[in-house]
């Protein structure tokens, strides 16, 4: 079968359209972390059971070790580097101050995809009942601790974004 | 540099994409087929069905067809099959996480063939006929409709035939006497499941017909278990009738030991989950029947 090289491919992430070129088979996770630098989004078990690389595209969850970046075209992407709240004197949104204030992270590394599932379930549901946030997270994998301060955030910023 | 990704808009063009490369792989939602090949470092040309409309959404007719295409939460989210469908309904809730149910499309858990394959039993009890076409023939190709028993071959094998694509569920509109439900057990909700059944059938003034019954995990295909129904049918669900009918489906499946479960605790589950999803099924509806769990 014959090979291709790499084809344009144009990205609206966090807003802002992003142009490079990709292997036609380039998974999302590699583009933006290889080709755009968002190191944000982290690579975990690199077979959709972590959460680590969790985006949100069209606003719904979705793993982008398992999606292709040539089917993101003309969806917008928004990944934990567009997070953020001008209200804020570092900038910070409600979900990442309230991990901060609750020690919702040890090591940080399953962090950006907690919240950007937490963000995709606030959106759809601003006043969650810990049942259901638990389940939410349920795809999310904190290998530090456990996930009581987790579930505290996000109710903590719950709070804060409906007042 | 890698194989290609086709990235076909119709069904017509992805039909004489795979007529004209059959090495090529479809790919839906990606969550089987991109894990197995990072697995097995295969490495050929995909064809994305992602950006087909025909493919995708749940259309009402006479019969109700879900495209192949519509994602897990898609369906979720129909108050139609919510309403009308709660077995099914029931085995996707469970299914991976969001982000999975997301992506992961009907079609691609029924032509993965896992004999796991969460939604395979609830479609079974449904009867569901599933519609499969390929390149030449009419406007939308040559199209053939396959009942969901002859469908699953084997682990990962299907009666689908080269050059063919899964373009929809077919099932019949329930009765307003169809009762119906499914149970299943995993280690933890993330896991495939351990064992899963789903049961079907009519209540009709106190007696139940045409009933069905389908597991999951206990067979190399999800199975249809026919002693079973026949123990049941046209009786009153009565505790004893449900105790025999449990002891003939523990031993109508053929369950293997692996890392999740022994083979005779699959049995047992399988006994259990009769019980409870006949009663849960009445249950739903106000109704009382069935025997203890
Ligand atoms: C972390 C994780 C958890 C999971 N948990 C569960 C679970 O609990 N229960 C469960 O049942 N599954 C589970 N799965 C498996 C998977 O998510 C489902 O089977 C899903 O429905 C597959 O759909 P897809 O669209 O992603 O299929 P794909 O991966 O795109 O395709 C699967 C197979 O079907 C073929 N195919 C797809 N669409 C068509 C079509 N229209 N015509 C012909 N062939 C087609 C592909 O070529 C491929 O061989 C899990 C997967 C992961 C990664």
């Amino acid at each position: 079968m014959k090979s291709t090289g790499k084809r344009i491919l144009k990205l609206s992430i966090n807003g802002t359209v992003h142009e490079c070129a990709a292997e036609p088979q380039a998974l999302l996770l590699d583009v933006l972390r290889n080709e755009l630098g968002l190191f944000g989004t982290k690579r975990g078990c690199d077979m959709g059971t972590c959460g680590c690389c969790n985006v949100l595209v069209d606003g719904q969850v979705q793993m982008s070790c398992l999606l292709l970046a040539h089917d993101m075209t003309g969806k917008e992407i928004e990944t934990i580097e567009g997070l953020f709240d001008v209200g804020d004197p570092r900038g910070l949104h409600p979900l990442q101050r309230a991990w901060a204030e609750h020690g919702g992270s040890q090591c940080g590394f399953c962090t950006p995809g907690f919240v950007m599932t937490a963000k995709a379930l606030l959106t759809e549901e601003p006043d969650p009942s810990e049942e259901r946030i638990r389940e939410a997270l349920s795809g999310n994998v904190c290998r530090c601790t456990g996930y009581k301060k987790i579930v505290e955030a996000v109710q903590s910023a719950a709070a804060e974004i409906r007042s | 540099m890698q194989a290609d990704y086709h990235q076909p808009d119709t069904l017509e063009e992805a039909q004489a994409l795979l007529a004209e490369c059959p090495d090529a792989v479809l790919t839906a939602g990606g969550t089987d087929l991109l894990v197995q090949r990072r697995a097995s470092g295969a490495q050929g040309p995909l064809i994305s069905l992602r950006g087909i409309a025909e493919l995708r959404g749940i259309h009402e007719s006479h019969d109700l067809m879900i495209g192949a295409g519509t994602t897990l939460t898609e369906i979720l989210d129909s108050a139609r099959m919510q309403g009308d469908y709660p077995a099914l309904i029931q085995s996707i809730e469970v299914l991976g996480s969001h982000q999975i149910r997301n992506v992961a499309t009907l079609g691609g858990n029924l032509c993965n063939a896992s004999p796991g394959a969460d939604t395979a039993a609830p479609l079974i009890v449904y009867g569901a006929r599933l519609k499969a076409c390929s390149a030449g023939g009419g406007d939308s190709g040559a199209c053939r409709t396959i009942a969901i028993t002859d469908f699953f071959e084997g682990p990962g094998r299907t009666s689908l035939r080269p050059g063919e694509i899964l373009r929809g569920i077919l099932l019949d509109p329930p009765s307003p006497r169809l009762r119906s439900g499914f149970q299943r057990l995993g280690r933890i909700q993330m896991d495939i499941a351990i064992a899963s059944l789903a049961v079907a059938f009519e209540w009709d003034g106190g007696q139940a017909r045409q009933v069905r019954v389908a597991a999951g995990s206990v067979a190399p295909v999800p199975l249809r278990l026919q002693a079973t129904e026949e123990m049941l049918e046209a009786t009153a669900l009565d505790p004893e009738t449900l105790n025999k009918a449990a002891t003939v489906a523990a031993a109508e499946v053929s369950p293997i030991d692996d890392i999740r479960a022994s083979a005779a605790y699959r049995r047992e589950l399988i006994a259990v989950f009769l019980r409870r999803a006949i009663r849960a099924a009445l249950e739903a509806h106000g109704e009382a029947g069935g025997g203890t769990a």
